[in-house]
């Protein structure tokens, strides 16, 4: 109720006034000025929503919605948003494609060096900077984006394949482990380290580099392995024999994004990438656990299920995107479901139980490799196959559907919002080298990764479970952001030009817009601090969107193209209350 | 699941824009009166860079993950260093041992091409002086280990075993690749046999990283091997699981910190290795023995 009050106490223009000298004035206040007074509540304003003031983790819950249950930001006041405040990280290479964790009201924010920055969530004045020392050899491909929090401690998995933990109030290093050398292997972490009870769970990335894929846990205080999950069977363990004996070992199979949770049922699902070649290829066999979902007991890291959507792979197309939670009624019963879109285009619905596949259905326009799935979710054939001296021209291409950011869910609305980048490829199979540790594993040649003239990048919200498309929003280029819902119905992201922006989450209608000077690949997120609620937005091109934007933008696209920056612009409603009755 | 109107479209406009592709023609030539074997080179170098570099560069070196490579007048010394040699603090690998030299040099011709813009080399481009030398690797054939025999190249996949995580890289490095304890391994000048008595040996003696224990004020205690400190925090590697544990402790929390002597922090012999595997590691690590220094007795395991 306190809070409650705070917040009441706050939309009447007194941040600082205690709940308790609330006067008879402000309830009135409260009252009488419905029109400038923005509702309160979460899901229930009576309730203690300590967890949705905060953003504690990558997509904000253990489900991977990335959905805030505030709002006081909703579909009729959205257009007023402003700036609160400003944080520029400093140096821009590789940019700022953040998904800060805001917890009581500090915001922290990992940067592409390394570097953690905690914030006073409501002004942006510094509280202390943490810096890893630079990478004094190869760094792994992916610059940290994400955060875990839990025990008092931030983590933050470094370039070059550290999972740090740091502690909470004062950003001093607790413990350090080096998972891999980068030189060796040329991995680095996963998206973002994700708390599961006890332990912190982390995929591991590389540039199609050989190496052996895998899904660590440590225990979150001590920094322990406690267990760790081969996505390629060893010898004498089942689906072994589905790899060729001369690949298994260097046959990557990544978990280079974030996974979710299921406290019920204790498990973990994590999507698992392409087998190596990453594209063509003559390797037989359908090479588990390559583009599945996998779920795996959160104490042990033992396989409980799994689901190949992609039986031998040989165009790219990662089932390494976020596996998002959610319950509904089918046939009359209530069902523990996921859904899951790949690389490939298609989204596979999953009792997550299971695993069994339930449905599946495109989410890209522009796909050409497959007409489709069968009854038990796996593509027709035939599939479009790569031949040497043919240039073909592939959809999804090289970046896929979607290559990385994430969808949201909104339990407001019941729907799914998922980008799709409307992207092909000219492929040519090649010869492929022998796999080889650290080093790119391909066996094709590839050029000109572009939108088609019938094609237009799309964002779209689904039923989750039929499919059936709600609405469809084209966007300006391929969005390259994630994507937050709210429970004021409203989605936010932004595009490769800066523009930030929300959309009406029941219509697809784009209801505000603010260019923030650099280009948007993050995922927004939104929190509160006193009562006020706050939608932060990281600016600056991360790699992978630098990258499809240098393949898809027509020359004079992108001499409009901002340069990558590295700025935290932090959004909320203005602080209207001074004039209220 | 049926494919919509669209798929269709762009399968039609797929064969469309690969046929007009494969006529007008991808490839680098250009009308230019050069020597024969500098266009070959060049010509050469862009298959290898599909397979080799485009993946992070980009293809015809656009940029991707990696930088652009196209049209930026990069002189070829820079080339030749940075993919030789790879580039520190990025992910960006050294080359000079993955690559026969005659390939090594058929890349750099067409990156050079395609940095100036569809210029020809002004002649054909080699590389000398050991680069490309370690690509055949460690020596499979046996060398002796005291009177016994180990594969140096056994050894080495040993070492760098990627499907393990025991693997002696997760701690250990050889050659700047592998874990932070210890030194590098190769500048350890100890013949196999020495190698083999050394890490055979449950407790094992450290030069340079001692292990120590700490005792803090409340009692606790942390026992580890020394990896550095600061004004503030002394920090040590836990070893007692895999990978090893780099903990930051206060030193306003230390009470007492004191070497272990002859320690056992970390009994390697309990790893799943064979004797033999021992032997391979063995003569991988070590440098030959002298006959004079042959000793038998310390072989039996």
């Amino acid at each position: 109720m306190a809070r409650l009050a705070n917040k009441i106490a706050l939309i009447t223009g007194g941040a600082s006034v205690p709940a308790r000298l609330l006067s008879r004035r402000t309830l009135f206040a409260v009252i009488v000025s419905s029109i400038l007074v923005f509702p309160v509540s979460g899901t229930n304003a009576g309730e203690a929503d300590t967890a949705s003031d905060n953003w504690q983790s990558y997509f904000g819950n253990d489900k991977a919605w990335s959905y805030s249950s505030l709002d006081q930001i909703n579909r009729e006041n959205v257009g007023k948003l402003l700036p609160a405040w400003a944080f520029s990280a400093g140096a821009s290479q590789d940019g700022l494609s953040a998904t800060p964790l805001v917890i009581d009201g500090v915001l922290f924010l990992p940067t592409t060096q390394n570097s953690v920055i905690a914030l006073d969530a409501g002004t942006g004045r510094l509280v202390w900077t943490y810096t890893d020392k630079p990478s004094e050899g190869r760094s792994g491909p992916r610059k940290p984006i994400g955060l875990a929090a839990g025990f008092g401690l931030i983590f933050i998995a470094s370039a070059d394949h550290h999972l740090i933990a740091l502690d909470q109030k004062t950003g001093r290093e607790t413990w350090n482990v080096e998972i891999s050398d980068p030189r060796q292997c040329g991995c680095g972490p996963g998206a973002a380290p994700l708390l599961v009870k006890d332990k912190i769970v982390l995929g591991v990335s590389s540039l199609d580099t050989g190496h052996r894929g895998y899904l660590d846990a440590f225990d979150a205080r001590t920094g322990k392995l406690v267990w760790r999950f081969w996505t390629i069977p060893g010898p004498g363990e089942a689906g072994h024999d589905t790899w060729p004996e001369e690949l298994w070992r260097l046959g990557t199979s990544g978990t280079w994004l974030v996974g979710s949770y299921d406290p019920t049922l204790n498990l973990v699902y994590w999507g698992v990438g392409n087998p190596g070649p990453m594209i063509g290829g003559d390797y037989p066999g359908s090479k588990l656990y390559s583009d599945s979902v996998v779920a795996l007991d959160a104490d042990t890291g033992k396989l409980k299920w799994y689901f190949q959507e992609i039986p031998n792979d040989k165009l790219d197309y990662d089932s390494t995107l976020e596996a998002v939670l959610f319950d509904d009624t089918l046939d009359g019963k209530p069902r523990k479901l996921l859904v899951q879109p790949n690389k490939g285009g298609f989204a596979y619905v999953l009792d997550r139980a299971t695993g069994a596949f339930i449905r599946g259905y495109p989410v890209a326009d522009t796909i050409n490799w497959t007409k489709g799935l069968d009854n038990n979710g796996l593509p027709l054939a035939p599939r479009l196959s790569l031949s040497p001296g043919v240039e073909k021209l592939v959809c999804p291409g090289v970046f896929g559907a979607r290559a990385a950011g994430h969808s949201t869910y909104s339990p407001h609305t019941r729907w799914w919002y998922n980008t799709s980048y409307e992207t092909c490829t000219f492929q040519t199979a090649v010869p492929a080298k022998p796999p080889k540790e650290g080093f790119t594993f391909t066996a094709s040649s590839y050029r000109d990764t572009r939108v088609p003239p019938t094609a237009h990048p799309l964002i779209a919200a689904f039923d989750p479970i039929t499919g059936d498309r709600k609405w469809t929003f084209h966007t300006n280029s391929a969005n390259v952001s994630s994507l937050l819902s709210t429970a004021g119905d409203l989605v936010f992201g932004g595009d490769l030009f800066g523009n930030a922006w929300a959309l009406d989450a029941t219509s697809g209608k784009k209801l505000w817009t603010f260019n923030i000077g650099t280009g948007i690949s993050s995922a927004p997120i939104s929190f509160a601090v006193n009562g006020r609620q706050y939608i932060a937005v990281s600016g600056g091109l991360s790699y992978v969107a630098s990258a499809l934007a240098r393949e898809i933008l027509t020359d004079e696209e992108k001499t409009k193209l901002p340069p990558v920056g590295s700025v935290l612009i932090v959004f909320a409603l203005p602080q209207t209350s001074s004039r209220a009755p | 699941m049926t494919v919509n109107r669209r798929m269709r479209g762009v399968s039609l406009a797929a064969l469309v824009s690969a046929t007009c592709a494969g006529l007008l023609g991808a490839g680098p030539v250009r009308a230019q009166t050069l020597p024969p074997a500098v266009r070959a080179q060049v010509d050469a170098g862009q298959q290898l860079f599909a397979t080799t570099c485009a993946n992070c560069h980009g293809s015809a070196g656009k940029g991707a993950i990696g930088p652009a490579l196209a049209k930026r007048d990069l002189s070829q010394e820079l080339i030749r260093n940075t993919f030789l040699n790879g580039r520190v603090g990025t992910p960006m690998p050294p080359f000079k041992d993955e690559l026969d030299p005659k390939s090594q040099a058929e890349i750099i011709a067409y990156v050079q091409w395609l940095t100036s813009d569809g210029r020809l080399p002004d002649a054909v481009i080699s590389i000398q002086g050991g680069a490309g030398t370690a690509l055949a690797g460690p020596s499979t054939e046996p060398a002796a280990v005291g009177r016994e025999k180990g594969i140096p190249a056994h050894g080495a996949a040993l070492f760098f075993d990627p499907t393990k995580l025991y693997s002696c890289r997760t701690c250990h490095s050889y050659a700047n690749k592998g874990g932070p304890i210890g030194p590098d391994l190769i500048s350890v000048n100890k013949t196999t046999l020495a190698i083999y008595q050394s890490i055979t040996r449950a407790k094992m003696k450290a030069s340079g990283f001692p292990p120590i224990a700490i005792e803090l004020r409340d009692g606790t205690r942390i026992i580890g091997i020394r990896s550095d400190e600061t004004d503030d925090v002394l920090r040590l590697f836990d070893v007692s699981s895999l990978p090893p544990v780099k903990r930051s402790v206060s030193k306003s929390d230390i009470k007492k910190v004191s070497a272990i002597e002859d320690s056992g922090i970390y009994d390697h012999t309990a790893l799943p290795f064979s004797k033999q595997d021992w032997l391979d590691l063995s003569a991988y690590l070590g440098k030959l023995d002298s006959p004079a220094r042959v000793d038998t007795s310390a072989v039996a395991h």
